[in-house]
């Protein structure tokens, strides 16, 4: 991991008109060619985080860089440069694209935005399309003509369109069925195999994040709690919060940490560490400061937010379960 | 004439929260609805005949004696009869219909792309620009509609052309609203989101992606709005603030016509009824294009 | 059939199993099943939708029964049938949906009560738990007044104090900190946890026979969604009720089913026990479904996808079997003949001649495996 990072978000914090803060001092790197999961269930500020990055939403405090340049300073024609190469696949493909255009017209329309000439834009899309398996007798279709599978990979495609080294995906499976979310994830990473470019994944879903990840991100409330390799957190959760989101994958009998209470109020979240109002393990002092990242078992790169974990004591263990 | 005000958003039916996504959808092959095909065909042949005048009409629009004055509908040689300066009303009506039209299709026109392109920029914008633009139009739409349409007319002086600019000016503010509330309901769609984040600039946005969902909605609209635009047109030139006479154009007419009331009613009624039938066509094709566009709006869950 | 000798690895069940024909193939032409407490038979269900220009055919055909105390899962994906199914049990559709079948509660032909005795009926011995909280419960009225109606439509308590006293006590039951204040709260002042619950408290307040549970946690956390999940559970045991429990979920079908009945295209493609099912699918589609989930020993990017996608409702191929176009095992018989589920087990049906209760593919562990190790 000596190479430049192509994104490098530090200390980013943003807070809503209605006194949200939906993230609190972020901060995480993507190296090219990888992919980063950031997990986390609704209202942890995952997608904040990723509209953050895309410049979407502009952060009340820290900053982003995108292959060593901060985004923060630009405007106009050199922020259009940065984002050609970093795109978005967002959620929900039957909303994502306009229901007026045509789906040639909708990938058109992010070549015209980069100054692709008229006559190289239909040669172009067609390819685009045929890369991610839409059938060419839909590409002068309506988005409600297509299935949702077919969407989200028209949508894939547009992103692909820009030849983009970092492209966030937003959910970007979350909407479809099962069967069908499988081809779009094995699309995704033959994807990246044959292009190279990373992925920032972010999801609620820990199977999806576990199965395409390098790194995983995890958040809780605004903060990450946990950061790591991919295996490593899957073998060894470190923070209680990560260790209840795993646990809390429904399967048969197994002994379970299901954590009580609900996620509290954003506009106002506990002193300390936010996640001690449902904590099993908190005890007094996680109420007077916010836990600092600190290694997991002297590996630097798996950090956990969490006062307890140097006392070798998870959740787990100490409930008695597996 | 309180009664007659400018409606907005008659063409935007159903109430979309930020959440509702306007949902177009053009199924091929669809049933040209009577709502349609009936004014249509009506408005053909009144814009045929006005374009063709010379060739449609009997007589011209200023010939007359006063020998044949105030003949009754269905005299021989004069099929709606003649007004008080023995002039052919068919033939009038036909040249007559060249004026009122221009005024009532003329102002929409224009007043439909810059109001358009103020509700983008509107709705678009920063709330400072949004603001500065907004209240701009509430001042013009808070005066009754056909009060300021007289005023200006009447400041500017008679003329066709003035009373297109006068229109014109009366209707940017409805017209810039309807766009900025339609532009309003798709702000926030993720296809937008979609289009900031390619990187795209905004007037780019407006024209590929915003103008094609809310042109539909506009043309609608606009469509109804030529036939209130008539109706006016009528109003101005009754008040003596159109074409110069000798001239003929439908308020003017009426005008003239008025006069001779007590002798021959039947007769002021056919420039009356020339603009209720044009003005209610113009409504109904709206409608009937609503249907035929199959404009709704519903929230895609 | 000649391919199908090829695949075909019989299973090993006794000669007597094979024989036993599924409920479905019966067509209502036996006798009606003894009258069992609180048991939910549904038999040979189809339901049509209509409008002006064509005729959905949401459900073709579906037989199911939910024992009392005991749990079944309709499982499918979206466009599969499952959610109208259980609704048209329980009746929630109008005239203009044709409904066909037979579906008796303890021995109560559901649908040839009048509206008024199936009104008295539903939410008193078949309740709903819907998946969207926020659009069934009323904004504008106090929860606690909502439960309480309820209890006062199906007599179960009289009195106005008496019926806030109780709504108070179920909102306790279903885990719900500090009932009495939520009793008093308005349904946007619960969070979306909150609010499921309070649905749940409604639906179980006249402790009825069935529960119907119609993707209840999808809307739903993980962290929450167990908490749901662990509360239909206990609420089971305390009550003793049956549950229909509609999912695209495989996680929550695994934990929760006793018996799973996998639908495609509006048609139940396997029944049988959970562990059963959802070990050993019998089903190329079943299986396919399992394999399409990640799990931690699936190499990134070498998920089995199931080609194709699910139909729409109503938009099958309805000559031969529904799943043939996207089936790896498919052969000509299946596009041609539509298959009955046969016994592939115990207990064990599948609606597939081909492979016929063995699915020649290893079929991969639990999916979104999240276990401590």
């Amino acid at each position: 991991m000596t190479t430049t990072p192509i994104l490098l978000a530090e200390h980013l914090s943003k807070r809503f008109d209605n006194g949200v803060l939906a993230v609190d001092d972020v901060s995480l790197t993507v190296h090219p060619g990888e992919t980063v999961g950031i997990v986390g269930e609704s209202g942890c500020g995952k997608s904040t985080t990723g509209k953050l990055i895309l410049r979407l939403l502009v952060p009340d405090a820290g900053y982003v860089a995108f292959d060593g340049k901060d985004l923060g300073t630009m405007s106009g024609q050199r922020l259009q440069e940065v984002r050609k190469q970093l795109q978005l696949v967002p959620q929900n493909p039957q909303t994502s694209l306009n229901p007026r255009l045509t789906i040639t017209e909708a990938i058109a329309f992010n070549l015209r935005a980069h100054r692709w000439a008229k006559k190289d834009i239909g040669p172009r899309t067609a390819g685009l399309l045929d890369r991610v398996g839409v059938p060419a007798a839909y590409a002068h279709r309506y988005p409600h003509e297509l299935s949702g599978g077919q969407l989200q990979r028209v949508a894939i495609a547009r992103a692909l369109s820009t030849d983009p080294k970092l492209i966030v995906c937003d959910e970007a499976v979350s909407a479809l069925d099962k069967s069908v979310q499988a081809q779009v994830l094995n699309l995704l990473v033959e994807l990246q195999r044959d292009l190279g470019m990373a992925y920032l994944f972010i999801s609620h879903d820990l199977g999806v994040v576990e199965h395409l990840s390098d790194r995983v991100v995890v958040m809780y409330l605004g903060r990450i709690v946990e950061d790591s390799a991919a295996g490593e957190l899957w073998q060894r959760p470190a923070h209680p919060y990560t260790e209840a989101l795993f646990s809390s994958v429904p399967g048969p009998g197994r002994q379970r940490l299901v954590l009580t209470g609900d996620l509290p109020s954003p506009t106002n979240p506990p002193s300390g560490c936010g996640f001690r109002t449902r904590c099993p393990m908190a005890i007094g002092a996680c109420a007077e400061a916010r836990p600092e990242a600190m290694a997991v078992a002297g590996d630097v790169s798996h950090q956990a937010a969490c006062i307890r974990i140097g006392e070798g004591v998870t959740a787990a263990t100490r409930i008695g379960a597996a | 004439m309180s009664a007659i005000e400018i409606p907005t958003g008659n063409a935007a039916p159903g109430r979309g929260g930020a959440a509702a996504v306007l949902v177009g959808t053009h199924r091929a092959r669809r049933h040209v609805p009577l709502t349609v095909v009936i004014p249509g065909a009506f408005l053909a042949i009144v814009i045929l005949a006005a374009i063709f005048a010379p060739l449609v009409a009997p007589y011209g629009p200023t010939t007359g004696s006063i020998s044949q004055r105030l003949m009754a509908v269905g005299s021989s040689g004069h099929l709606l009869g003649t007004d008080g300066q023995g002039r052919d009303i068919l033939s009038r009506l036909i040249w007559g219909a060249r004026p009122t039209l221009l005024e009532g299709i003329v102002p929409v026109v224009v007043a439909g792309v810059i109001g358009t392109v103020l509700g983008m920029v509107a709705s678009l914008s920063g709330r400072k620009i949004h603001t500065l633009i907004m209240r701009t139009l509430d001042v013009l739409y808070s005066f009754p509609a056909v009060l300021l349409a007289i005023a200006l007319a009447a400041a500017l002086g008679a003329g066709v052309v003035n009373a297109i600019v006068a229109l014109t000016i009366v209707l940017v503010a409805p017209i810039a609203r309807v766009a900025e509330t339609e532009v309003a309901r798709m702000r926030s769609a993720d296809f937008m989101e979609a289009a900031r984040a390619s990187g795209a600039s905004w007037p780019r946005i407006a024209r590929r992606q915003v103008l094609p969902i809310i042109a539909p909605v506009l043309l609608v609209y606009c469509t109804a709005l030529v036939g209130l635009a008539i109706v006016f047109a009528g109003g101005l030139s009754f008040l003596g603030l159109g074409i110069a006479p000798p001239h003929p154009e439908w308020g003017s007419m009426l005008n003239d016509l008025d006069q001779d009331l007590y002798n021959q009613p039947v007769l002021a009624l056919i420039p009356a009824a020339a603009i209720f039938l044009t003005s209610v066509a113009f409504n109904v094709l709206g409608d009937g294009l609503r249907d035929l566009l199959d404009i709704h709006s519903e929230t895609v869950s | 059939m000649t391919t199908a000798t090829r695949i075909h690895t019989p299973p090993d069940i006794s000669e007597a199993l094979l024989e036993a024909p599924h409920p479905s193939r019966f067509r209502g032409s036996r006798p009606a099943p003894a009258p069992t407490e609180g048991t939910l038979t549904v038999e040979d269900l189809a339901v049509t939708f209509r409008s002006k220009r064509k005729a959905v055919e949401a459900v073709r055909g579906i037989s199911f029964t939910v024992e009392a105390g005991k749990t079944l899962v309709l499982l499918g994906e979206s466009g599969s049938g499952k959610s109208v199914s259980a609704r048209a049990v329980m009746r929630l559709y109008s005239e203009a949906v044709t409904i066909t079948g037979r579906a008796t509660l303890g021995g109560v032909d559901l649908f040839d009560l009048d509206e008024r005795a199936m009104q008295s009926l539903r939410g008193r011995d078949m309740a709903l738990v819907p998946q969207d909280a926020s659009g069934s419960l009323d904004p504008l009225r106090r929860v606690g007044s909502q439960i309480a109606e309820v209890l006062r439509r199906h007599g179960v308590e009289h009195g106005r104090k008496a019926a806030r006293q109780r709504a108070a006590d179920l909102l306790g039951q279903v885990g719900i900190p500090d009932p009495a204040r939520a009793v008093r709260s308005y349904p946007h002042e619960l969070s979306g946890g909150m609010r499921q619950r309070a649905l749940i408290a409604i639906a179980i307040a006249c402790e009825p026979k069935v529960l119907v549970a119609d993707e209840p946690t999808t809307a739903l956390d993980v962290t929450i969604q167990a908490q749901v999940l662990d509360l239909f559970a206990k609420l089971q045991e305390d009550l003793g009720m049956g549950l229909l429990l509609v999912t695209h979920d495989v996680g929550v079908a695994r934990q929760m089913a006793d018996r799973v009945a996998v639908m495609y295209a509006g048609r139940l493609v396997e029944e049988g026990p959970g562990t059963t099912v959802l070990g050993e699918p019998a089903h190329p589609y079943t299986a396919g479904l399992l394999r399409a989930v990640p799990t931690p020993e699936t190499p990134r990017g070498q998920l089995q996808a199931i080609p194709g996608q699910p139909p729409a409702a109503g938009e099958a191929v309805d000559t031969g079997c529904s799943f043939a176009p996207r089936c790896v095992f498919a052969v000509e018989e299946c596009r041609t003949d539509r298959p009955d589920l046969v016994p592939v087990g115990t207990a064990h049906w599948a609606a597939c001649p081909v492979v016929n209760g063995r699915v020649p593919v290893e079929v991969g562990p639990s999916p979104a495996g999240a276990e401590a190790s």
